[in-house]
């Protein structure tokens, strides 16, 4: 890609301008970039995303790997997993569109079912036990976030506090990067990472049957509540279960956000978060503020 | 055998191979002088990863190296170590690599492989090892397989380095020379620190204020420089044993920690817990030892040490609560102390008194005390705690859903990095199912995890069904560990395992790995993680393999015990484990077994061994110990034997000493009911009947039948011992002292010739008693003492009565200084082992020495402090004749007011012959004094009368002195009762007194 075709959030730093101090730009000399962006009008949930289908945007899934033969998936972009590469250091590389697990294919398949038009992209970071190492879950986010993707969703997290710092560095990087990463909260009362982080979208599980019924939570850390109990969800083996977890609720959240920015691609994951907010069910109804 | 002849040897090690990548080619490009060189510095690198991580080079091949792990002996870490090794020598040949490569242009690499198997390993001296077997190619194939710069380690190695390395797995390898494909695992990193099997991985969860709690006891105990004491009760598995070990784990460095453990069986190990701490103290032992002083480390050795020491030489009870107490005391002075009492509901009550009795007397001591007990502590000792300052209990109870639901997470993370977050229904049910029991919810989860469909519905259930999971190696090696108890040496597993079998390292590894178990204190020893475990696995062990093993474990604490050196100073205690597991052995192919022909042998020795360990802790005093010892070795008994009679005789001793009368006639009882028929029982149980019913105050034994029944049996020594003793009683309690003196020595001939050793020390100290009193004279009386003192050496609760008698006689003879000094002796004893009552007979007789040389005043004030103190205490007799005492002090010093006020006090309530006697010769003497003669002259004359009955020759001399006082006054002639009084102390060899007539007399001396 050329730096013009490139957005600027995605491209590599700018040479530092003498006199002015480092971060800064020289304005005087160089103007401001243009760049595009969604006005936000009065947010509803029609406004957000009706008539959208996910079209244009990329989703990369980071779970188990995703059956792409499974009829709620109906293909993918790509497939990658982590692997041990020389000198044990973790690397990315394409591989099969199988999940033994079921819980990729599970979550991908949710996304599907909201957003029919959007890309999906699996990356295996967890094993078939559906645990895994923070090596690899480091390496998969971090290739992740540089591939250019607009959603990752995470229906996992750590809560070893070794890497908690360099989750939170890769988190910024992609709020940097507009790639918004979609967490689930653990389904225990403890703190883990990265959903814990304010520069993603954590998402815990509401009771209600209706997949796009989502709610604002006013005292995070999970800031939004989605449909996580008793989900029919793709399942290994081209099956189907009803299975329950906050990993169910965070690709409902992933496939409302792919068809806001496929109706809205400029909104920066500040925005987007935004308009999550405005639109969910407990803020506003039918365009009017909903008073709790 | 010494282990280090060339005695080829099975062995368990970790083989590690290394090779440089691609050394044809650097052969091609490079100088050889210069390929040397970089060989060499290769070389160099490895050798020294490889010595530092305690690995041996066992030889090269071509550019490879081959190191062993494991030998010359096999450690638990061996695999860790070797991959370590493996690591740093990779990093090594980088390093070299990086900092050749701009000069020289070649990059240098190398690949390694590592496994764990059986060997034949030869020799076993760092120079000269050979080591022969499958695993050695199984290494070097897996070097062959690794790529560049990659550690490939077999199956084996993988699960022992899990818990501290990255592993992944590559695909199963075929290699040469193989069958089967081999599973590998690449390494991809490795951290030694990282979960250390048996430290806390998982954090405390929900204890936080019981956390503080404790803490900030321990701070008050050490800024106050006071004891404390903290029980933690709570059901099993419910996190008592974690919370205190979160507790010790966040003490500060110098803080000593000093773990005791009580055994489930309990019975007769009273004082192992204390053992345990002595063992764990083997470096640190000579500086308390001096600190402690030459008793208490003499009785701590007596503890720890094997069961080798002489029947008598074991210190009593008292003795070693003072030398605990010193121990803790001279730990506590050189560093904060925390001594942690583990499984405190299977205490033996003596541990527990002496527990409530360090926490009492090291007030002044920084010591912090942590019982850790299940809530049946209270069952056996409903006031455990109460009434002691600065003693606390903190009750665990179920942790709330929130903690649990946390617990289970953590231990989900404790499994992988990274988890999904479906399939909460597994979660939930451990969560609700649990009842807050955090073991419970562990093993649930656990089950869970492996795909159980269903759960078992206890926490015992649920810990049997997680045991069944075990290999059979595994299982094997848990079953013997829990057949030894909670703690266990790798020795003594190894000693239950056949000749033939294969080693236990992996196992315990295994079962460590699995936190079934924990290394110990000691080396090659450990410890189960969970109380529970070990009950549930013993009991999930067939009775047949129990009943075999136990009495192999009898064998191996028997003769480790017969050949146990002196070298170490705690070897270990054996005190009461042959008894054990004799008693268990017994009990088991009893039950499963029946018709066993070894049976009645094993009984035998089962028996034999309770009643002597019985008769031991009967030595001691530890009488709760003493009573269900000798109880379980009456049970072992074949009814109709012989030593139901000694044993049912030193059961009601025990109880009587208990102030327990009717089990001591129950005793008795129960011998009669195994020996119906056997007439030298029922005489026995006569005699003993009547000693009881003498003691507790009723009268009127019938000799004379006793005696017609025992002269049909001359041989009876026992029943004829026992009968002396009774007679010597009766003669005592009638002022005939002679005769009863006689009749403990007749006893003592019987006891000598049945050799029983018991008996022989209780009429010894009842005849030292006497000696102060009887007509046998003081030069007798003195060598008596002599012979005790030696004799009772190793007790000083067993020395002070002998003291006080030395000091009587001493001073009857005239060495006041001499008396004075032994007296001194006794009293610093008795307030030592806290002897309340021996320190009151020591002012006692301090007042006789002190009366004996004129010092009337302080003798009568000794003689009123010993009054009341034994009053305070309930013995109101003696207290009543130290009054008449004081009443006699104050009249030599003239006072005749006082004297008559004291005399007048000890009428209250009854009083010895030996008081009432002394108190008609008051009563004459104080009328002497006010004049009225005639009422004295009879006074004395009754005293006179009543003295006929009494062949006590002080008692005699003192009486018939103040008769001739009285007479005298009246002006009479006293010389036929001052030289009656004379004889009197002649004859018992009382000089100073002899003397004392004289000069009354104003007759010189002869």
């Amino acid at each position: 890609m050329t730096p013009t075709s490139m957005p600027p959030w995605r491209r590599e730093k700018r040479a530092h301008f003498p006199g002015v101090p480092a971060w800064g730009l020289a304005t005087t000399r160089q103007a401001p970039e243009r760049f595009q962006v969604s006005p936000l009008a009065e947010v509803s949930k029609e406004w957000a995303w009706g008539g959208a289908d996910g079209t244009g945007v990329r989703v990369c899934v980071v779970d188990t790997g995703v059956d792409a033969g499974h009829p709620r998936i109906g293909g993918l972009e790509r497939s990658f997993e982590v692997v041990s590469g020389d000198g044990g250091k973790p690397k990315i590389v394409g591989c099969d569109p199988a999940d033994p697990a079921g819980h990729g294919t599970a979550c991908a398949g949710v996304i599907r079912s909201i957003a029919p038009g959007a890309s999906l992209t699996s990356l295996r970071v967890l094993t078939d036990g559906k645990t895994g190492t923070g090596d690899a879950l480091m390496a998969g986010l971090s290739w992740a976030i540089d591939a250019g993707f607009d959603l990752i969703n995470l229906s996992l997290s750590t809560t070893r506090s070794d890497f908690r710092q360099s989750l939170q560095e890769l988190a910024d990087r992609a709020y940097f990067r507009r790639c918004l990463l979609v967490a689930a909260a653990h389904n225990m009362p403890v703190l883990s990472f990265p959903w814990t982080f304010s520069s993603v979208v954590s998402v815990a599980s509401h009771d209600e049957p209706d997949p796009m019924t989502y709610y604002y939570n006013p005292a995070p850390p999970a800031e939004f509540h989605a449909r996580g109990v008793k989900v029919p969800v793709a399942w290994a083996g081209g099956r189907e279960i009803r299975s329950t977890g906050n990993s169910f609720a965070a690709p409902h959240i992933t496939g409302i956000c792919a068809l806001i920015l496929s109706k809205h691609p400029w909104l920066t994951p500040f925005q987007l978060k935004t308009v999550l907010y405005l639109a969910a069910d407990n803020t506003t109804q039918n365009g009017e503020a909903h008073v709790p | 055998m010494t282990g280090k002849g060339p005695r080829p040897a099975r062995r368990h090690i970790v083989v590690l191979f290394i090779d440089i990548v691609g050394s044809t080619e650097l052969a091609e490009r490079l100088d050889p002088e210069l390929l040397l060189q970089i060989l060499e510095s290769y070389y160099a690198a490895c050798r020294a990863e490889i010595f530092i991580h305690g690995g041996v080079v066992e030889k090269y091949i071509g550019d490879a190296i081959m190191a062993v792990f494991g030998v010359p002996a096999s450690r638990e870490d061996d695999a860790l170590r070797a991959v370590l090794a493996a690591y740093g020598a990779m990093s090594a040949v980088h390093r070299l690599s990086a900092e050749i490569a701009p000069t020289h242009g070649v990059l240098l690499d190398a690949h390694c492989g590592i496994a764990f198997g059986e060997v034949i390993v030869v020799g076993s001296s760092d120079s000269d090892v050979r080591v022969i077997g499958d695993t050695v190619n199984t290494a070097s194939r897996l070097q062959s397989a690794a790529g560049d710069g990659e550690i490939l380690v077999g199956d084996e190695v993988a699960r022992l380095v899990r818990h501290h390395a990255v592993l992944d797995e590559v695909p199963p390898l075929t290699l040469k020379g193989k069958r089967d494909p081999v599973r590998a695992w690449r390494l991809v990193a490795v951290e030694p620190d990282r979960g250390e099997p048996g430290t806390d991985t998982i954090p405390l969860i929900g204890r936080t204020e019981e956390l503080r709690q404790l803490t900030q006891l321990h701070e008050r105990v050490m800024r106050d420089q006071q004891c404390g004491m903290v029980t933690l009760l709570g059901v099993s598995g419910i996190g008592k044993s974690r919370l205190a070990r979160e507790f010790l784990h966040n003490l500060p460095d110098d803080v000593t920690v000093l773990t005791g453990r009580c055994p489930s069986y309990g019975i007769g190990a009273t004082y192992r817990p204390i053992a345990e701490m002595l063992q764990a103290l083997n470096g640190e032992w000579p500086a308390i030892a001096e600190a402690v002083g030459p008793e208490s480390e003499r009785a701590l050795r007596g503890l720890a040490g094997p069961d080798a020491t002489e029947y008598g030489d074991t210190p009593g009870i008292a003795e070693i609560a003072q030398a605990v107490r010193s121990f803790f005391e001279a730990l506590g002075q050189r560093r904060p102390l925390v001594v942690v009492l583990d499984n405190l509901q299977w205490a033996e009550p003596t541990l527990l008194d002496l527990i409530v009795d360090c926490a009492t007397w090291l007030a002044d001591v920084p010591v912090l005390l942590v019982c850790v007990a299940r809530p049946e502590l209270y069952e056996i000792r409903p006031s455990w705690g109460g009434g002691m300052a600065c003693a606390m209990s903190l009750e665990l109870g179920p942790l709330s859903e929130p903690h649990i639901a946390r617990l289970v997470a953590e231990l989900c993370a404790g499994r992988a990095d990274v988890v999904a977050h479906d399939d909460d229904v597994m979660y939930q049910r451990v969560i609700y199912g649990s009842d807050g029991n955090p073991l419970f919810a562990e093993l649930m989860l656990e089950t869970l995890a492996e795909g159980a469909a269903s759960l078992p519905p206890t926490i015992q259930a649920l810990l049997g069904a997680r045991l069944d999971r075990l290999s059979e190696a595994e299982r094997g090696v848990l079953e013997r560990a829990a057949t030894i108890g909670q703690a266990f040496t790798v020795d003594q597993v190894e000693a239950l395992l056949d000749a033939d079998a294969p080693t236990t390292a992996l196992p315990l590894r295994r079962l460590q790995r699995d936190r079934l178990i924990r290394r110990g204190a000691l080396p090659r020893s450990f410890e189960f993680t969970q109380t529970l475990t070990r009950e549930t696995v013993y009991a999930m062990t067939s009775k047949e393999s129990r009943a075999d093993w136990h009495r192999r474990l009898a064998d191996w604490f028997g003769e480790r015990a017969a050949g146990a050196s002196g070298d170490a100073p705690f070897p270990g205690s054996t005190s009461g484990d042959v008894s054990q597991h004799l008693l268990a052995a017994c009990r088991f192919i009893r039950e499963v077994r029946p018709g066993d022909p070894l049976l009645p042998e094993l009984t035998d020795r089962a028996a034999d061994s309770l009643i002597r360990d019985g008769g031991e802790a009967l030595h001691r005093k530890d009488l709760p110990a003493a009573i269900a010892l000798l109880e379980r070795g009456r049970e072992m008994l074949p009814p109709g034997r012989d030593e139901h009679r000694w044993l049912a005789v030193r059961i009601s001793d025990a109880e009587l000493a208990r102030g327990e009368g009717a089990r001591a006639v129950a005793a008795l009882d129960h011998a009669e009911g195994l020996l119906p028929d056997d007439p030298r029982t029922l005489l026995i149980c006569a005699i003993q009947r009547e000693i009881l019913a003498l003691r507790s105050g009723t009268r009127g034994p019938d000799l004379g039948s006793l005696r017609e029944r025992l002269e049909l049996d001359p041989g009876d020594e026992l029943s004829w011992c026992r009968f002396h003793q009774l007679e010597s009683w009766i003669h005592i309690d009638d002022g005939r002292f002679g005769a009863a003196d006689q009749a403990l020595r007749d006893g003592l001939d019987r006891a000598r010739a049945m050799g029983d050793r018991y008996e022989e020390d209780r009429l010894l100290g009842g005849l030292c008693e006497l000696v102060q009193w009887s007509p046998t004279p003081v030069r007798e009386g003195l060598a008596l003492c002599a012979d005790l003192l030696a004799r009772f050496a190793g007790d000083r609760a067993l020395l002070v009565p002998v003291l006080v008698t030395r000091a009587r006689l001493l001073a009857l003879s005239g060495d006041l200084g001499t008396a004075r000094e032994a007296l001194d002796t006794a009293a610093r004893y008795a307030d030592e082992l806290h002897l309340g009552l021996s320190a009151i007979v020591v002012v006692q007789v301090r007042g006789l020495v002190e009366s004996l040389d004129g010092n009337h005043e302080v003798a009568m004030g000794l003689f009123k402090r010993a009054a009341s103190a034994l009053r305070a205490v309930g013995h109101g007799a003696p207290a009543a004749t130290l009054e008449v005492y004081t009443a006699r002090e104050a009249l030599r010093q003239g006072d005749v007011r006082q004297a008559a006020l004291a005399l007048a006090q000890s009428e209250a309530g009854p009083r010895q012959f030996r008081g009432e006697l002394a108190a008609v010769a008051m009563r004459a003497a104080i009328a002497s004094r006010e004049g009225a003669h005639p009422e004295a002259l009879s006074a004395a004359e009754r005293a006179a009368e009543l003295l006929e009955s009494t062949d006590d020759p002080c008692l005699r001399g003192d009486v018939l002195l103040e008769v001739a006082e009285v007479h005298r006054a009246a002006g009479r002639d006293p010389a036929d009762a001052a030289w009656r009084a004379r004889d009197a102390y002649l004859s018992k060899g009382a000089t100073l007194l002899v003397r004392k007539v004289h000069d009354w007399m104003g007759e010189p001396c002869p």
